[in-house]
C-alpha cells in the first residue's frame, strides 16, 4: 500500500505532522482549563502528560514494527482476517470523523468570534473547506509538505506571543505547589483534548522513510508540543492574574490584545486570520485519515472522494445543529472518551497481544 | 471534415497511388487495402495534418526521370518559387535535373558548389562515385516522403538519369536574424547575447559554453504541417534520466500541426496545463540557459522559437537571473529577497487594501486612518471597485504599452500618469492610497524577472481581491492557503516545484532566497534529483592546500 | 460529467460565498476615539462619545454625543439614532471615567462587553475624571490637537518619563482581580486646560480612595520597577544653607540613570513582610546653589535620606487603600 515511492515523508514531517495534529485548537483553552483544575500550577501536569504521550507513542511504533509495509488497519487485517480490519476502518474512520469534525467546526467558531462576527457559520466552513480539500485530496507527501512549510511560516507568531510577556508578571507562578499534587493530577485529564492527534502515528508508520528514528521522531515530535503549551501555559498563568484567568474563554487570544505597535495597532485582528494556518494544519492531517479510513472501509483506493463526504457532512451537520461553544464542549467531550480508547485502552492492548503472540511465536520457533 | 477527406480520398488514390503500384509492378490489392487501413485508422483518429503523402504514399523513385519530374510537379503543384533545372552533368554525361524552392536556398551555395562543378567540372573518377560537388554531406534516398521534406527544409534534390536514388544537398538558407541581445531578459553585466530563431545557432551558443563531451543532444521532430526540430540538450552524466524519459515521451507523443514557439510546447508539454504558475522556465539567455544545464536540468531548444524550455523548474528558479551570478554575493542576496518580496507586495497588497478598507480598518494607526478615512470620504465607490477600476487600468496600459510601436508607447506613460494620477485622485474616483498601492503593486511585479511568472502574479491578485473584498483578511489567508495547496502540488517535469521550501532541502537554500558566497556553492541543486552532486571544490584562497 | 460537476459546485460555492460579504468601508463608519462614563445628579448613567469627522462640508472635526442609558451596548441604540454612520467600537483609545462613577462600588461590571467583545481594542486607556467628564470631552483647544489625539499622547509622554501609568484597558482588568495589588488609574482635572495630575488609588471593588501626586506616581512605579525611558527627581537639600527669596537655592534636579529594586518577601507571624533594596545611579541635572557648599558624600546622604522618608511615606498611603 505504501508501494508508491512518491508518498513517503521525511522525518521532520513525520515530526510536524504529529506535532500539528495535536498543536492548534486545544491550545486556545488550555491555560484556563489548567488553571480551572489547578491554579498557577498547572504546567506541571503538561510535564506529567508528556511521559504518558511518549510512553504510548512508543507503544503505538512497537506495534507497527510488526508490520512495516502497512497502517494498522493494514496490520490488524494481517493478523486478524479481513473483517477485523474492516472493522478496524470504522472505528478508526469515526474516531478521525469526530476528531476531525470537532476541530473543524472549533476553527470555523475560532474565525466567526473572532475576525469575522458578520459572517454565517457554513460560509466560513465552506470558504475553509475549499483549500482544505486541495491539500488534503493529493496523497500522505503533500500533507507533509504543507504541515512543514506552514509550521515554519507560522514560527514568528510564537514570538508576537513572547512580546506580551512583557506585560507579565511572574510573581503569579510563585509559589510552586500551592496545593500539592492532586490538583495537579486532575488537571492531566484537561491535557488528553491537546494532546489528542499522537495516534497518527499508527497510519504515519508505513509512509516513513527512515523507519529507525520512528521513535525518535515520536519523541521530539511530543517534546515539542509540549514545549509550546509550556511557553503558552506559563505566559498566560503570568500574565493574568491567578483569578482572572479563568474568566477567559481563550484567554491567549486576550492576551495578544494588548500588543501595540507604532506601525500597526490592532494586530491580533491580523495575527487570529493568519493563525488559520496553523488551525489548519492541525485539521489538514486528521481529515486526511478521516477520508483514508473511509476509502480503507469502502475498500477504495482513492480517497478524495471521501474528503468531499465528509466536507458535505459537515456541512450539513453544521446547517442542522448550529453549532455553538457548548455544542462543541459536549462534541469535545465525547471525542475525549473516545481519545481514550482509541489513543490509550487499544494500543496498550494490541501491543500486549503483539508481544504475547510473538513470544509464543518465539517459543514455538525454538521447540 | 471527415465527410471532406474520404471525397477526396478516391480521387488521389485514382490519379497518383494506384498507376505507380501499376507500373512498379506491386500488388494492387495489398497497397490499396494497406492504404485504406492506415486511411480508416486516421479517420478515427484525426491527425491534425491530413494532407500528407497522398501522392506518393511508400513508393520509391524509379530512376526514370521523366516520371520523377512529373510527380515532383504534381506534389508541388501551385508552387510558384519552385525551381527545376535541368541539366547535363559533365563528369559523366549523365542527364539529371535540381530541384530546390528558390525562397529558402542559398542560391549562392547552389551555383558555386553544385551547379559549377556538375556542368562545368571535369572531375576525375574517384571509386564509386561518379561524379564531385564541392559541398560537405549529402544524403541520398528513394523515398518520395523524404524528398518532399528535404525540398521544404530548404535543401535541393538532384534526380540523375537511371539512378533510382535521389541527391539530397543541405543548402538552406531561410531568413533569418543577427545573434543579438534578448529584448526581454536584458541583463546589465552577463553576456549580451540572446537565442535566436534558429536551431543550430541556439545549440551553438549553448555549445559556447559548455565545451564538454557529456553534452548530449536529444533530437526529436514535432509538427506534422510544419514540422520542427526540437532538441533537448543535457550533460548525460549529470542530469536525472527520468526527466528524459518524461520530455521524451511527452514531446513523442505530441499530434499538433505545428509548434510555432517555445511557449505552445512548453504548454503541452507541462505536468499541470490547468495550473496558475508556469511549470517550465522559457530563457533567451544562453549564459542562463547553459548555467542551468550545468545544474543538472534539461534545455529544450525549439527550432524557430527564440525562447529555450528549461526544466525542471522549481518556484525559486523563476526569480533567478545571470546577474545574480555576476554581482557580488550580498547585494545579489538582497535583490533576490526584494523579488520574493515584490511577489508578495503584487500578490496580496491590493487585496490587503481592501481587507484593511472594509473590514478591518482598527489595524491602522490612528494618524494614517485619519488621512485614508479623509481621502475615501469623497469617493463615492466601496474599495473593491475602486481597487479593482484601477487594477485593470494598471493593467491596461501595460499591455498597451507592449503592443504599441515605441514611438506611441511613450503616450501611453503620459496618459496612464495622468489616469493612475493625481487627476483621479482630485475627480474624487480613487482616494490617494490607492493610487499608491497600484504603483507599488506594478513596480512589485515589474520586479520578477521571468516574464511568465509575473503574468502568472497579475492573474493571482484578481481572485485575491475578491476573497478579501468578501472576507477580508481571513479571505486573504484563505486564497494563500489555496495558493499554497496549489503551489505544493505542483510538480516540474516529475519533480516536486516547492523544492526547496516545502520538501525541505536545506542545502538547496544557499541558492534561493538569498545566495550564498560562491565558494560555498559546492553542490548541485538536490531538487534536479540529479546523478552528480558535486559541481565545485571548497575553493580556499590559499589555492585548496589545506583543502582537499 | 465529473467536470460538469466541479463546475457546478464552483459556480455555486462562488455565488453562496458572494452572496455574503459585510464589509463596511471607513467612510460609512462612525467610530468613536472617546467613551466617556458617567453620572448626572440622579445617578443615572451617561454615555459620551467623541467621534472624528471627516466630511469637508463640516465645520466641526470632532462629533460629541451624549447619551442617558443603562449600559454601554445599551446605549449604542441611542447612539444609531444619532448617527450616520455604523458605529463601532474597534477604535476606541479612551476610556474617560467620571469621579462620580468610581465613588460608587462595583463600578467595574459596567465595562463588561469591553472584555467580553473581541471588537473592542485591548489597549484602550482608562483615565478618570476628576470632575465632570462633560466639561473634559466639550472641551475645545485652540493649540491643541482632537481630544483624543492629544490624550494619547499626553499619557504615552508621562509613561515614558515615568510620570504616570499606562492603564490599558486588560491591565486595569488585572489589577482589578488581583487580590495582591492596588487597582491604579490616571487621574485626569480640568480648570482651564487639561491636566494629568498622577494617579487615582482604587481598592479591591473599584472605588476611589486615594490620589497620589505627580512625584508619589513617579516613586509608586520604581516601587513597582516599571521604571520607563527617563525619570527625573528633585530634592530640597537641608545642608545648604537657603538665602530665602524667590528662587530656592537649595535644590537639586537628578536624573535616574539606573534603577535597580530588589523585593525579598516574607510572611511571618501571620503578615507578610516585604524587604525592598533599592539601588539607583543618578547624575546630577540641575543645581541652583554655587559648587563648593556640599561634598559628594553629603549629597549622596541626602538625597538617599530624602528618597526613604518620601518612599515610607508612600508606602503608609497605600494599605490605607485597600483597608
Amino acid at each position: 500500500m505504501a508501494g508508491n515511492a512518491k508518498e513517503t515523508i521525511s522525518l521532520l514531517q513525520f515530526i510536524l505532522l504529529i506535532h500539528s495534529a495535536q498543536f492548534g485548537l486545544g491550545v486556545l483553552t488550555l491555560p484556563r482549563q489548567l488553571a480551572e483544575k489547578s491554579g498557577t500550577d498547572g504546567w506541571i501536569a503538561i510535564i506529567l502528560y508528556w511521559f504518558l504521550a511518549t510512553a504510548v507513542s512508543f507503544i503505538m511504533i512497537q506495534i507497527m514494527k510488526n508490520y512495516p509495509q502497512g497502517t494498522i488497519i493494514d496490520l490488524i487485517s494481517h493478523y486478524f482476517g479481513q473483517w477485523l480490519g474492516k472493522a478496524a476502518a470504522a472505528v478508526f474512520a469515526f474516531y478521525f470523523a469526530v476528531f476531525a469534525g470537532s476541530a473543524f467546526i472549533r476553527e470555523v467558531l475560532f474565525v466567526k468570534l473572532w475576525v469575522l462576527r458578520g459572517s454565517a457559520v457554513p460560509v466560513i466552513l465552506l470558504l475553509l473547506a475549499v483549500p482544505s480539500y486541495l491539500v488534503v485530496r493529493k496523497n500522505i507527501s503533500i500533507l507533509g509538505r504543507y504541515v512543514q512549510i506552514v509550521f515554519f511560516m507560522t514560527m514568528w507568531t510564537m514570538f508576537v506571543y513572547f512580546l506580551t510577556f512583557k506585560e507579565a508578571q511572574f510573581l503569579h507562578l510563585l509559589p510552586v505547589l500551592k496545593e500539592g499534587w492532586k490538583p495537579i493530577f486532575e488537571a492531566v485529564k484537561t491535557l488528553i483534548l491537546p494532546f489528542a492527534g499522537f495516534e497518527i502515528i499508527l497510519f504515519l508508520y508505513p509512509y516513513l522513510k527512515n523507519k529507525d528514528k520512528a521513535a525518535v521522531g515520536a519523541v521530539i515530535a511530543n517534546t515539542l508540543t509540549t514545549v509550546m503549551y509550556l511557553a503558552v501555559s506559563i505566559g498566560a498563568f503570568a500574565f493574568f492574574s491567578p483569578d482572572e484567568i479563568t474568566i477567559y474563554h481563550e484567554p491567549e487570544m486576550m492576551m495578544l490584545k494588548v500588543l501595540e505597535f507604532t506601525f500597526v495597532e490592532r494586530l491580533e485582528i491580523a495575527l487570529f486570520s493568519f493563525y488559520l494556518f496553523t488551525m489548519s494544519s492541525t485539521v489538514l492531517p486528521v481529515i486526511f485519515f478521516t477520508a483514508f479510513c473511509f476509502s480503507k472501509f469502502a475498500g477504495q483506493k482513492k480517497h478524495d472522494k471521501f474528503v468531499i463526504l465528509f466536507l458535505v457532512f459537515v456541512l450539513l451537520f453544521v446547517f442542522v445543529y448550529p453549532p455553538t461553544y457548548e455544542n462543541i464542549k459536549y462534541m469535545q467531550e465525547f471525542f475525549v472518551k473516545c481519545t481514550l480508547i482509541v489513543s490509550f485502552a487499544f494500543p496498550l492492548l494490541l501491543g500486549g497481544y503483539m508481544w504475547l503472540y510473538n513470544r509464543w511465536k518465539t517459543k514455538g520457533a525454538a521447540q | 471534415m471527415f465527410a471532406g477527406i474520404e471525397k477526396r480520398l478516391p480521387a488521389h488514390i485514382k490519379m497518383y497511388g494506384f498507376p505507380i503500384c501499376h507500373k512498379l509492378n506491386l500488388p494492387k490489392d495489398s497497397g490499396g487495402v494497406l492504404m485504406r487501413i492506415s486511411r480508416k485508422n486516421k479517420k478515427r483518429k484525426p491527425a491534425p495534418a491530413d494532407t500528407k503523402k497522398d501522392v506518393n504514399a511508400k513508393e520509391n523513385i524509379n530512376g526514370q526521370l521523366q516520371e520523377s519530374l512529373n510527380i515532383i510537379q504534381k506534389i508541388f503543384n501551385k508552387t510558384p518559387d519552385l525551381t527545376i533545372r535541368p541539366l547535363l552533368i559533365k563528369q559523366t554525361k549523365e542527364q539529371a535535373f535540381l530541384v530546390y524552392l528558390k525562397s529558402i536556398i542559398d542560391s549562392k551555395t547552389i551555383f558555386k558548389h553544385i551547379l559549377k562543378p556538375l556542368l562545368f567540372e571535369e572531375g576525375a573518377e574517384k571509386d564509386g562515385a561518379k561524379w564531385e560537388v564541392s559541398l560537405g554531406p549529402f544524403r541520398k534516398t528513394m523515398d518520395w516522403n523524404q524528398i518532399e521534406d528535404a525540398v521544404l527544409n530548404g535543401e535541393c534534390v538532384l534526380f540523375v538519369e537511371n539512378s533510382k536514388e535521389a541527391f539530397i544537398f543541405n543548402t538552406p538558407e531561410f531568413p533569418k536574424r543577427a545573434v543579438e541581445e534578448s529584448k526581454i531578459e536584458t541583463s546589465i553585466t552577463g553576456a549580451h547575447i540572446g537565442f535566436t530563431e534558429n536551431v543550430d545557432d541556439n545549440i551553438a551558443l549553448i555549445r559556447k559554453h559548455i565545451r564538454n563531451r557529456e553534452l548530449k543532444i536529444h533530437e526529436m521532430t514535432v509538427g506534422e504541417r510544419g514540422k520542427s526540430k526540437v532538441s533537448i540538450l543535457y550533460l548525460e552524466d549529470v542530469a536525472n534520466p527520468d526527466v528524459l524519459e518524461i520530455l521524451k515521451k511527452r514531446i513523442g507523443n505530441l499530434k499538433i500541426d505545428a509548434v510555432i514557439n517555445a511557449g505552445i510546447l512548453a504548454e503541452y508539454i507541462e505536468d499541470y496545463p490547468y495550473a496558475v504558475f508556469p511549470q517550465m522556465l522559457l530563457t533567451e539567455r544562453p549564459d542562463f540557459a547553459a548555467e542551468e544545464i550545468l545544474q543538472g536540468r534539461y534545455a529544450v531548444v525549439v527550432d524557430r522559437s527564440p525562447t529555450v524550455i528549461i526544466c525542471p523548474a522549481t518556484f525559486d528558479s523563476f526569480f533567478k537571473t545571470i546577474d545574480d551570478y555576476s554581482s557580488r554575493w550580498i547585494v545579489a542576496s538582497f535583490i533576490r529577497l526584494l523579488r520574493f518580496v515584490g511577489f508578495i507586495i503584487a500578490v496580496f497588497l491590493p487585496a490587503f487594501y481592501i481587507a484593511v478598507i472594509s473590514f478591518h480598518f482598527e489595524i491602522l494607526p490612528l494618524e494614517l486612518l485619519f488621512s485614508i478615512a479623509e481621502s475615501r470620504e469623497r469617493i463615492p465607490f466601496p474599495p473593491y471597485i475602486e481597487a479593482f477600476l484601477m487594477e485593470l487600468t494598471l493593467e491596461m496600459l501595460r499591455e498597451a504599452g507592449i503592443r504599441l510601436p515605441e514611438k506611441i508607447g511613450q503616450t501611453v506613460g503620459i496618459v496612464g500618469g495622468i489616469i493612475i494620477g493625481q487627476a483621479a485622485v482630485e475627480a474624487g474616483i480613487v482616494s490617494n492610497i490607492m493610487v499608491i498601492v497600484v504603483a507599488l503593486t506594478a513596480v512589485a511585479s515589474f520586479i520578477i524577472p521571468n516574464y511568465e511568472m509575473s503574468s502568472a502574479i497579475r492573474l493571482v491578485r484578481f481572485p485575491m481581491m475578491i476573497l478579501a473584498a468578501l472576507f477580508g483578511f481571513v479571505g486573504i489567508t484563505a486564497g494563500a492557503m489555496m495558493l499554497l495547496a496549489h503551489f505544493l502540488v505542483l510538480e516540474s517535469a516529475g519533480t516536486p516545484y516547492s523544492s526547496p521550501f516545502a520538501p525541505l532541502k536545506l542545502s538547496d537554500w544557499k541558492d534561493s532566497l538569498i545566495i550564498f558566497p560562491q565558494k560555498y556553492q559546492t553542490k548541485r541543486p538536490l531538487s534536479t534529483k540529479s546523478k552528480q552532486i558535486k559541481r565545485a571544490e571548497f575553493n580556499r584562497r590559499d589555492g585548496g592546500q589545506n583543502g582537499r | 460529467m465529473k467536470r460538469l460537476f466541479t463546475a457546478t459546485v464552483l459556480i455555486l460555492s462562488t455565488v453562496i460565498l458572494s452572496s455574503c460579504g459585510y464589509g463596511m468601508p471607513i467612510e460609512n463608519l462612525n467610530f468613536p476615539l472617546v467613551l466617556g462614563f458617567d453620572l448626572d445628579e440622579d445617578n443615572h448613567l451617561l454615555f459620551y462619545t467623541s467621534s472624528p469627522v471627516f466630511n469637508k462640508y463640516a465645520d466641526e472635526k470632532a462629533d460629541i454625543i451624549k447619551v442617558k442609558a443603562k449600559a454601554i451596548r445599551e446605549s449604542r441604540k441611542y447612539f444609531d439614532a444619532l448617527e450616520t454612520g455604523d458605529v463601532t467600537s474597534a477604535k476606541i483609545q479612551i476610556f474617560l471615567i467620571g469621579k462620580k462613577i468610581l465613588e460608587h462600588e462595583n463600578w467595574f461590571s459596567i465595562l463588561d462587553t469591553v472584555y467580553r467583545n473581541p471588537n473592542f481594542s485591548g489597549t484602550t486607556k482608562m483615565v478618570m475624571v476628576d470632575g465632570s467628564v462633560e466639561d473634559v470631552i466639550f472641551h475645545k483647544s485652540k493649540t491643541k490637537p482632537q481630544l483624543s489625539l492629544f490624550l494619547n499622547d499626553l499619557i504615552d509622554n508621562n509613561v515614558k518619563r515615568t510620570r504616570n501609568v499606562k492603564s490599558m484597558a486588560h491591565i486595569f482588568h488585572r489589577e482589578m482581580y488581583d487580590k495582591g495589588i492596588t487597582p491604579v488609574i490616571p487621574r485626569l482635572v480640568k480648570d482651564k486646560e487639561i491636566k494629568l495630575m498622577g494617579l487615582a488609588l482604587l481598592n479591591n471593588k473599584g472605588k476611589y480612595v486615594d490620589k497620589l501626586s505627580i512625584e508619589e506616581t513617579s516613586l509608586l512605579l520604581l516601587l513597582r520597577n516599571q521604571k520607563d525611558k527617563e525619570l527625573t527627581l528633585s530634592t530640597m537639600l537641608h545642608q545648604v544653607a537657603d538665602e530665602g527669596g524667590i528662587f530656592n537655592k537649595n535644590e537639586v534636579s537628578y536624573v535616574v540613570e539606573r534603577y535597580k529594586g530588589k523585593i525579598k518577601t516574607k510572611y511571618e507571624k501571620g503578615k507578610f513582610r516585604f524587604d525592598y533594596d533599592m539601588k539607583m545611579y543618578v547624575s546630577i541635572d540641575e543645581r541652583l546653589f554655587p559648587p563648593g557648599q556640599i561634598t559628594q558624600k553629603q549629597l549622596e546622604q541626602s538625597i538617599k535620606e530624602d528618597l526613604t522618608s518620601r518612599f515610607e511615606e508612600l508606602i503608609k498611603k497605600i494599605p490605607k487603600a485597600q483597608s
